[in-house]
């Protein structure tokens, strides 16, 4: 039996890293055993839940012309996690703009494409707006029954699970790892820690800075979430000459530039620090203060400037016990 | 039948009177004084003997303890080769090769 696994592949167009050490219980998978069984785990889910694959579950949801469309377990889960991350963020983190990513570029993965860079957009951006929910609220008209298996939404309403999914993989595979001492399962940058070990030996998580790809903070976690979204990696030039990306303004359904290319949150979970992550930049500078002032965060600013948010302060480390920095 | 008066003390007093067994008294009292005397005076106090035993400076004793770490890391049999280009890592607990990182993705 190996004394721990640090493995990295790739799915759901990102890498997603295990690290797991010693079991809790004999008998258990060794952590290798557990990291290649989470590996397959993670591609099921990121083969039954992909928008950009036609056989996908969610893609027959999306085309299916009924109003109630019987629907898996793991499907009902992650429409109702993108639907709790609506009404968490008030609508801006909507679930409902497969449209409108279409429209501006995006059907297709861009695994594998080379992003444009972020500062050439940038200095051709329109002027930094916060975003704004839908007024119509799509996402209030998706319903999910799980006593009859069934997910319930207009004909023609689309749900992408997008980022969401990758914040609920890494708490469900975290769950499933729960007989480890301690684990970090990054799905794409959205990370769950957790295990008693933790608690005593705290791990390390840098936060990558969008404009220059070196390390700006780093966290020493104890457990919980943490998540960041930003500009630089899907990003695009438009037929058109300009420049667009993949995080939306519901409100208008046009790339969204709010004066932040960036933020990262700390979180209870990894899905909700994914939330408040894409919830922080969509809103701009002021609105993230609020977002981020819960459990801490930071937001990276057009020029490139780094703020601490909540309750990390100024020190070039910060201990999070929990969710609390 | 003539009877023998039992001896008594008082009778050994008698002969021998009280001065010279006063006398004789006196006599050992100095001589046991003076011997004390000489005893304390040379630093062998008995008094002193069993406090000095009870207070005595303990010995030093070095005790030296070793301790030995071993890591033992068994690589499981056919696990991949690990090289540059394999992204898998197997290594020993609370040694994680990087940071995770936390960016866009």
């Amino acid at each position: 039996m190996s004394a721990s696994a640090d493995i990295t592949f790739r799915s759901m167009g990102s890498d997603v890293r295990l690290i797991i050490e010693g079991a809790l219980r004999p008998g258990s998978p060794s952590p290798a055993q557990a990291a290649e069984e989470q590996r397959r785990w993670i591609e099921h889910f990121a083969a039954r839940l992909s928008r950009f694959r036609a056989e996908s579950e969610l893609s027959q949801l999306n085309a299916m012309p009924a109003h109630e469309v019987h629907a898996s377990p793991l499907l009902r889960t992650a429409v109702s996690a993108g639907v709790w991350a609506a009404a968490y963020s008030d609508g801006l983190v909507d679930p409902t703009l497969v449209g409108a990513l279409e429209r501006v570029g995006y059907a297709s993965s861009h695994d594998g494409v080379e992003p444009v860079p972020l500062g050439l957009a940038l200095a051709t951006a329109p002027p930094r707006m916060a975003a704004r929910a839908h007024p119509d609220s799509l996402w209030r008209t998706i319903e999910v029954d799980d006593a009859r298996g069934v997910v319930r939404r207009p004909v023609g309403v689309q749900i992408d699970t997008g980022g969401i999914g990758k914040g609920l993989a890494a708490d469900a595979v975290a769950y499933r790892l729960r007989d480890y001492t301690r684990f970090v399962v990054d799905c794409g940058g959205d990370i769950a820690v957790d295990g008693v070990g933790a608690q005593l030996q705290p791990v390390a998580v840098a936060v990558e800075h969008p404009l220059t790809g070196k390390t700006v903070h780093t966290l020493h976690l104890t457990g919980g979430g943490v998540a960041t979204s930003g500009l630089n990696v899907r990003i695009w030039r438009t037929p058109g000459g300009g420049f667009a990306h993949h995080l939306l303004d519901p409100s208008n359904g046009e790339p969204v530039w709010s004066g932040l290319i960036g933020a990262t949150a700390l979180a209870p979970t990894a899905l909700e620090a994914e939330t408040i992550s894409k919830m922080a930049l969509l809103s701009g500078p002021q609105g993230a203060r609020r977002a981020l002032a819960a459990h801490g965060g930071l937001i990276v600013h057009d020029d490139g400037t780094v703020e601490l948010v909540g309750l990390w302060g100024a020190a070039d480390d910060a201990i999070a016990c929990g969710v609390a920095a | 039948m003539t009877e023998r008066a039992p001896s008594s003390p008082s009778a050994a007093a008698r002969t021998l009177g009280l001065g010279t067994i006063a006398w004789a008294a006196g006599a050992l009292f100095l001589s046991l004084l003076a011997l004390l005397a000489v005893r304390v005076s040379s630093g062998d106090d008995p008094a002193l003997r069993a406090w000095a035993a009870a207070h005595a400076k303990p010995r030093r004793v070095l005790v030296r303890k070793v301790y030995e770490k071993r890591v033992v890391v068994h690589v499981p049999a056919g696990a991949p080769p690990q090289s540059a280009s394999s992204s898998t890592q197997v290594g020993a607990a609370g040694a994680f090769g990087s940071y995770p990182l936390t960016r866009s993705s």
